[in-house]
Formats: structure tokens, sequence, C-alpha cells
């Protein structure tokens, strides 16, 4: 993986590096046991049911990364046309990705036409509508959508195949609480689903209570008393729901699928002989916070994602890359959203130069993140490929130009092989030559040469065979056409 | 957007005007203020971190702080407790982990009496254990339900590991979890009433962000909270004690946006005097001034804006430019020589508002109209090339400001920047200046709009002009109102912020007195079942 190191903090200590995942070593001997599997029925956790599945049909993926502050057409625009586009010319934002090249599906004039037409734009605009397809309503006094993001639609209707419904992780948290700019991940009715962002908490969460070997008389015990203490909270939730209505009673619901999530992991359902990762070092909230971090965090938890999803610990991952004061490992130490991104188009045409090549250092260092997911998964063999040929990876953006709060010509990447569904290896040109906000008026007003990103929406979902027409405001209907 | 220059009563009765015609035209009898229309839809409210912790503590009587760690709270209205926060996925498998070591640990430290049976004990234990941490009498069938958990625990193992099973699931059970607001479960009817175990809690916390204490338990059970005199009396019991001074405390710092003045970075190139140190020496300051100022004066909002003095140690005394040495403790200091009033003029919330290389009238501007106004300020709207001028040492925040003066941006800058300006005799870091530059500070500022609009020069004549606003007391209210329900007030609410208003009024402006006012109305006890 040392391809994607950049950036990687060299004070690091190596225990807290990713272990190598063993995934595919891990399901191998796993067949090679099922051979006499027989004996092993009685087992009370049943080690990962998917392990046979796989080799009919792999599970597919959806794994949602966002960064920020736009896209720079002259380092992000890819050169050529649709299938001999370059991304690997010098100073392409892109470059990292080359080694994917033939999984990518680049898209090129993508708007947020929800929020030019029914709601607010700009930084606030982004990440609600990023993955929900809603207009931002302020209608509670909060900036929130009005219905779920599209991770937890696919979590709530497939999510239970694997331990974890879905995963939501967070690389920096600048403003002391979960609050507009840094919520991707919205549940049923608009509320948002907190997320994790300390390595240490996501490896204990998901991988420390993956128990290897046969339960011994003490553990049984242990599970025993553990699935009647959720019989009792069950029940006693359930009595509080049947005393509510409308969106009272929806606390309620998520907090029930909440209990039954765990009740489910007491009986196995993957993950059972995947090799866990080593454990990351503890950190204070301090650290956690501390900016010169980051690139030590962000692949942490960029590699804690990759492996759960290997071991098909989980299939519904979002990623946020967010709001950072600055990049100091990058050498930028002044503000990148006030003295970088705010300033691309500064007149003194030198400086110009100068914060552009700036910015695109930390747009390209964004890529070498996702670069980091794509290659983790793509290690991983399964079935007749690998867990990229089997994943769908959403790369977003808040903006298209950052100076003007630009909610249109929004950089989104799809890569991973979909497990067939979307054609790859192509640049899409969404609206070539078309100005999107020709003929809109403002807020509210229609902006019809615009693209709704509700369209790909649509088509993830659709890959993942839902059978839904349109996702988020319904106006826009139908799957992005040339994806398929 | 903004509000005419009127009486306060005007126009607050002209929030509800709608209201009132429509129910007019609906032919509806009895008059506005009712409880009919004053009643809030029943709900139930998930627990915040602190308030679980808080739970934790007061029934088991040892500290707790396992929920601090839990998955924190999202912001919303700029407060961290609101009425959207739910039991998620990822908040129940961290609480069920933590709640298993606090139950072990508390079981271990059980003890039962001489010569009482071990079911006996366990029951007793579980059921007082129950009682304090759902804040409200346990039925037999869920004193039942813990002892099965009990005698599950207890199979094969020990009195402790049964009596653990059965601490866990108190601590992790609905009534440790949620407030509720549901009445009596046999009530019927639209309208319902708080049971007192709902009131006593809904006091507590509002008041203190604890648990019911004894005295109040007591009333509830003597059925003495729908008296609206007893909950006012208990209300400044509570709001007496050091628990309420940190409450009102942290919906200071939560109203003015200061929860992120411990974290502060800014560019030494541009504020040399900036360190770590006395960044945490303002947070420090601010911190100290609130808790002496609150209970002092009741959460003057008045005093909160203009108060002649603050609370430093020296290097914050002398960063002030005061004359004092009160030494290395944070302690009174006078500031009446000095430009510096209340909150407004504090380092520690000018730090906030400003960037790490400048300071910045839009932001200060924008707290001012948004959280002491009250009023929505649109984001910039899209395409517009906001080509910030970069800091540099020939021009000043005002001149490169004037990048505003465009049209589709003047519309929302024209409300933000003048104000802002007023402010300019503090850079980045807080600190006043008479020079930017090499050009004299031009500290002249406006507020455009609201029953203060006009001119100004300077911080203490902007704090001035907001202590005397008729609609920054409107929107205290409001705000008190906010943090302390969770979700912003609607139409079924106007009786509790109208009397909310009053009593802050009738207090010269006091914070505390409009949450008698919230706890005093009808609406506090009156819920709405759908």
């Amino acid at each position: 993986m040392s391809e994607h190191d950049h950036g990687l903090d060299p004070q690091v200590a190596p225990d807290v590096l990713p272990a190598t995942v063993h995934g595919a070593a891990s399901r191998r001997s796993f067949l090679k046991l099922m051979g006499s599997a027989g004996a092993m029925a009685g087992f009370t956790r049943l080690l990962w049911p998917s392990v046979c599945e796989a080799q009919v049909a792999a599970p597919l993926r959806f794994v949602a990364i966002w960064s920020l502050h736009g896209r720079l057409d002259e380092f992000w625009t890819p050169k050529n046309g649709e299938t001999d586009f370059d991304i690997d010319f010098p100073n392409s934002s892109m470059q990292p990705l080359q080694p994917f090249r033939d999984q990518l599906l680049i898209l090129d004039g993508l708007d947020y036409r929800v929020l030019y037409e029914h709601g607010t734009s700009g930084h606030e605009g982004g990440p609600v509508t990023f993955l929900t397809g809603s207009p931002l309503t302020m209608s509670s006094g909060e900036g929130l959508p009005k219905s779920e993001s599209l991770d937890q639609y696919l979590a709530g209707r497939l999510g239970s195949a694997t331990r974890f419904r879905s995963l939501q992780l967070n690389t920096y948290s600048a403003f002391g609480g979960q609050g507009i700019y840094d919520s991707l991940s919205f549940g049923p009715g608009g509320v948002r689903v907190p997320w994790e962002r300390d390595p240490l908490k996501v490896y204990q969460r998901i991988f420390a209570a993956l128990m290897t070997g046969a339960p011994s008389a003490a553990e049984l015990r242990a599970a025993a008393r553990k699935k009647s203490l959720l019989d009792f909270l069950v029940r006693d939730a359930t009595r509080l729901q049947s005393r509510l209505a409308g969106p009272e009673r929806l606390k309620l619901d998520a907090h029930l699928s909440a209990l039954r999530d765990i009740e489910k992991r007491l009986t196995g359902g993957g993950g059972g002989m995947c090799t866990k990762p080593a454990q990351p070092m503890q950190q204070s909230l301090g650290q956690l916070g501390n900016i010169d971090r980051v690139p030590q965090n962000t692949q942490l938890l960029i590699d804690l994602a990759a492996q759960a999803l290997a071991c098909d610990l989980t299939r519904f991952v979002t990623i946020g890359m967010l709001p950072q004061p600055s990049a100091p490992w990058l050498g930028i130490t002044e503000s990148l959203h006030d003295d970088l991104a705010h300033r691309v188009n500064e007149p003194n045409m030198a400086m110009r130069a100068e914060i552009r090549s700036k910015l695109n250092s930390f747009h390209r260092w964004n890529a070498e993140q996702v670069a980091r997911l794509l290659g983790t998964l793509k290690s991983v063999n399964e079935g007749m490929g690998n867990v990229l040929d089997h994943s769908i990876v959403l790369w977003g953006n808040e903006l298209g130009d950052p100076d003007v709060h630009a909610s249109h010509g929004v950089p989104w990447v799809i890569a991973g092989g979909a497990n067939g569904k979307f054609r790859t290896g192509r640049y899409l040109k969404l609206r070539a030559g078309r100005d999107p906000l020709d003929g809109w008026d403002g807020l509210g007003s229609k902006a019809p040469n615009a693209i709704a990103h509700n369209h790909v929406l649509v088509s993830i979902a659709q890959a993942f065979d839902q059978p839904i027409n349109s996702f988020g405001q319904a106006d826009y209907t139908g799957p992005l056409a040339g994806m398929t | 957007m903004i509000a005419p220059a009127s009486s306060i009563k005007a126009n607050v009765s002209s929030v509800f005007r709608s209201l009132c015609v429509f129910l007019l035209l609906a032919g509806c009898v009895g008059t506005i203020g009712t409880s009919d229309e004053c009643s809030p839809p029943a709900k139930v409210r998930r627990m915040t971190r602190a308030e679980l912790d808080a739970t934790y503590s007061g029934s088991t009587g040892v500290t707790v702080t396992v929920a601090q760690g839990l998955a924190a709270e999202d912001m919303q209205l700029g407060y961290f407790g609101h009425d959207d926060l739910q039991v998620s996925t990822l908040f129940a498998d961290q609480l069920d982990t933590v709640t298993a070591e606090l139950a072990k640990e508390r079981a271990a430290a059980a003890e039962c009496g001489p010569g009482e049976a071990e079911r006996d004990c366990a029951k007793r234990i579980l059921k007082d254990l129950a009682g304090l941490t759902w804040r409200r009498p346990v039925t037999d069938t869920e004193t039942d339900e813990l002892m099965v958990l009990y005698d599950t625990g207890r199979d094969g193992e020990t009195f402790t590991t049964g009596l653990q099973l059965g601490m866990q699931g108190i601590f992790e059970a609905s009534g440790a979890l949620y407030r509720t607001e549901l009445g009596d479960e046999g009530a019927t009817g639209a309208a319902v009433e708080l049971t007192q175990w709902e009131i006593a809690s809904a006091i507590s916390f509002l008041a203190t962000g604890l648990p019911p204490d004894a005295p109040l338990r007591s009333l509830a059970a003597r059925d003495e909270l729908t008296k609206a005199d007893v909950r006012v009396s208990e209300l400044r019991r509570l709001l007496a004690t050091p628990a309420a001074t940190a409450r009102m405390r942290e919906f200071t710092e939560q109203w003015f946006g200061l929860t992120t003045m411990g974290q502060v970075q800014k560019n030494n190139e541009y504020f040399p005097k900036f360190s770590a140190s006395l960044r945490d020496g303002f947070a420090a300051s601010a911190r100290a001034f609130l808790e002496a100022s609150l209970p002092a004066s009741k959460g003057s909002v008045p005093e909160l804006l203009e108060a002649d003095y603050t609370y430093a140690d020296d290097a914050v005394a002398e960063f002030l430019g005061a004359s004092e040495r009160p030494g290395a403790m944070m302690s009174r200091i006078s500031t009446a020589s000095l430009p510096r009033r209340g909150l407004l003029t504090h380092p520690a919330l000018l730090s906030v508002y400003a960037h790490n290389d400048d300071g910045s009238p839009v932001l200060r501007g924008r707290l001012v109209r948004s959280r002491l106004l009250c009023e929505d300020i649109p984001p910039p709207p899209p395409n517009v090339v906001a080509a910030v001028q970069p800091v540099s040492p020939s021009s000043t925040t005002r001149e490169r400001a004037s990048a505003h003066a465009s049209p589709s941006c003047k519309g929302c800058h024209d409300l933000l920047d003048p104000i802002g300006f007023g402010l300019e005799s503090y850079d980045g870091f807080g600190e006043f200046r008479t020079m930017e530059s090499g050009k004299p500070i031009d500290d002249s500022g406006e507020i455009k709009g609201s029953d203060v609009e006009g001119p100004f020069k300077g911080g203490p004549e902007l704090a001035r002009k907001l202590a005397t606003s008729s609609q920054v007391g409107e929107c205290a209210v409001k705000q008190v109102f906010r943090f302390s329900m969770g979700r912003k007030e609607t139409d079924l609410d106007k009786c509790s912020v109208n009397l909310s208003l009053d009593r802050y009024l009738g207090a010269k402006g006091s914070l505390y007195a409009a949450l008698e006012g919230l706890v005093e109305s009808e609406s506090f006890i009156k819920r709405r079942r759908e």
C-alpha cells in the first residue's frame, strides 16, 4: 500500500498502522473448513453465512466519501474523451486515482439542482443534499433534509445481512459538535445520524467483540444473560413506543431497531473468521482534535472502514473528510476556506496561480485518501475478483467553484466494479457547453439546464435492485443516463 | 426580516396575529391563551450525555462519567440538547458497553442488610435504583421483569452477577434514556396533564441539568406540582444552587456561540501575542465572569452586555490594558475606564468571531443579528464572486470589506458589516487598537432595522444599544425557550413564551425570571395528544 502512503506521518509508530488484510486468506481457510461443516451446524454463533453466498453473487457495498472546497478546472478536468480520458497529467488532482482508472466513472457537470430550485445552496446545502437528494429545510429552525440519506435507505433495507447495518465515520471535527456542515447520514425523517471519529473506538466496536474459536461454557452463559437483557430492553422500549405517535414514535422505532441490531450480533452474522486489524492507539480528545494528526487519523479510519467492508461486517459506510481550518502537513498554514478557497479568483495573477496550486495540493491529498480506500478494497480477493469489484464508492464534494459557493459543477467520481452494474472506465461530460444556470432566476425558480444529482442516487439505488425511480425530491425521476 | 421598532407587547402579539385570525374565522370559542391553544404535543426527549451521567450519578450516589464518551449530540439552533436526539445504533452500542461496566462496579459495591434474604435484598436494591434512575415509581410488572434479569444472571453464577444484569437493565432502560412528557398512561382525551414525576424532572433538568432531588421528589409524591406557585418556588430554590449557575453558564456560552473559545487558533504572524495559554486565559476569564455575574444578577441580560467589570489574571489584565494586577487567579477587575463592557467586547468572544489572520465585521455582525436579535440571515447566494481581498499591511479590514458593496452582496451585508465595523477597535485576537495598517481606526457603526436602529461608535455604545433593545429582550426569551425545551417556539407555545417575556421584563431583563415564566405557565404541564 506504500504508493498510497503520501502524507503518512513518519512519527507514527508501526503498531498503529493497520495490519495487512487477511480476509481473503481467512475466507479460503474457512471454505476448507466448511468441507466438513456438518459438525459446525450446532454452533450458537454461526460464522459468516455470506461466505457461501459469495460464491454465487458477491454482496454489493456502498461507500460514500466526502471532501470539501470544490474543484479547480485546470487541475480537475480530465483530458480527452469518454473512454480515452487522461487523469495522469502533471498536477492532475485525480492523478492518485490513475491505478483504478478502469473502474472509474467521472461525472463532469453534475449539479445540486434541488438546492437551486427548492432550497438554499452553498456550504449549507451541499452536505445536506449530497446523499439525501432533499432540499435544505429550515422548518425546525435548523438546516436539515426532509428525508433519509441513500446509505441509510439501503442499510434499512439490506443492512441486516451483516453485523452492522452501516458505519458513519468522520476524520475531523472542527465545531465541537456535529452540525450542519459535517453530517452526511440522515435517518428516516431527516434526523442526523451520529458519526465516530476515534479510530480506537471504531476498532473496539467493530472488531474487538469478534470471537474466534468455539465458545466456552462461560461465554455461552454470558450470551444467555445478554439475550435476557435484550429481551427486557425490547419489551420496555416497545411499551413506551406504544404510547407514541408521529415523529415521536420514529424515535422509539430507531431505538428498537438499534436494540435488534445488538441482538442479532449475539447469534453470529458475519466476520467470524476475519482477522482483526491491529488495535489503534488511545488518543485524548485533544489529540483527536489536533490538526497535525488529521493524516494519521484519516488513514486509520479509512483502513478500519475498508477492513470492515472486506470482512463483510457492514456494507454501507459514509466517511466525511470534514472542515479543517488548514492543512499544515501539506505546508498549508493559512485558512483553507478564507485564504485559498475564497481567493482562487484573486486578481493578481501570480498570486492566483500560487493560491490555486496550493488548493490543488489539498484536493490531491483528498484523492490520495480515496485511492487508499480503493487500494485496500482491491487488495482483498473475494469470489472471482476482489472487494473493490463488488463495491460502489462515491466520492462527492460540497461545491463546484469554491469561491462563489457554486452548487453546480460539483466534482463527483464513482469508483469500483459495482458488480458490473455500471459501465466504468469512462469520463462523462453531462452537459458539455451548457450553462447550468442559464435561465435560472434565483433560488426557488427552475434551473432546467442543471443536471440533478438525484439521478445518480437513483442509479445507485437501482444497482442495489431497489425498485425506485426517484430519490429525495420527487421532481427528478429516473437514473442518470449513460451510467449502465 | 427586520421587526419594526415598536413596543414589545405589539411585537409579541403580532407574532400570533395570524393564529388569532384563523381561530376567529374558524368560529373558535374561548380566548387566546387558554390551555387548548397552548398545549404543545406530547413527546419524549432523549437525554443528553451530560444528563445521563447526572442521572446515573444521582441514582448511584457516586460520580459517574460513563456517558461522556458516547456519540456526541449534534447541535441544533446553536444548542446541544434538543428534541431530535435519538438512541441511534451507534449510541445504543456504546451505551451497552459502558453500562455493563457501570453495573459491574455498582453490583460489586451493593450491600444487603443483616439477615436479609439474598433475593429480597436484590429486589430491594433493584427497585430503589430503578425508581431513582427512572425518576418515577416502578410498577410491579417492571419489578418482576428486573427480577427475571436477576434470576438469569444469578443462575450458575453469583448474587453479584445477578444484580449486575438487573442494574444494567435499569441503566439502559427507556426510563433512564428519556424524559417523557406524556401524562398518565391511563388518561384519555386529547389534552393531558404531565404526571407529577414528569413535572419534577422537567423543572429539575431545566434549572440544573440534574435529576430531581429529595425535596422535589417529595412534592411530587404529594401531588403538589400542579400548583404554579409551588413550581416557581422550587425553581427559585434550584436556581440558587451551583449546578444552576453551571447550567446557565452553559446556556450563555451556547447562546453567544462561545463553545469553541478554548480551541481558537491564530496565526502569530498577524497576532504575535497569540498563545494557547493566553487564549485559555480568555476562556477562563469569560467563564469566571459568567459564573459571577449570572447568579449575582439573576441572569441579567443588560449586565451580560454592559457589565463594567470582568474577571482576569495578571496576563489577561495586562492584555486588556488594566492597571490592576489581580494575581494568578481569575479575580474581578473594573473595566470602567477601559473600552470593555460585558461579553461583546470580551477577547474570548472577539477572537471566536474573527479569522486566524484578521478580525471579521461579517461574523461579528452576524452574531448580533442571528443570536441577539433572532433574525435569520440567509447564506451567500450562489455565483457571487466573493473576491475577498487578502490581509495586507496597506489596507484596513474595513477597506477590504468594501467588496461587499456590490449589488448582490449588499442586501445582506448592509445588515451585517456596519455592526461589525463598530467593533473595529478590537483586532482578530480581541486586542484594542487605535491604528491599523498605518491608518487610524474608524469604529463608527450602524444598526439597520430593529428598535435600536441607528449609528453608534465603538463597543460600549453597541453594548448600550443592545442592552436597551426590546428586540434583544424578546430574542433572549426565545433563546431561553429553545435551550430549555430543545426546539424552536411555535404558536402553541405562545402562552408560555408570553408569560416568560412578562416575567423577564418585570425583572428588568432577567433570564432567571424568564425561566420562572416558563415553569409558571400552564403550558409547562399541559400536553396535546395526537
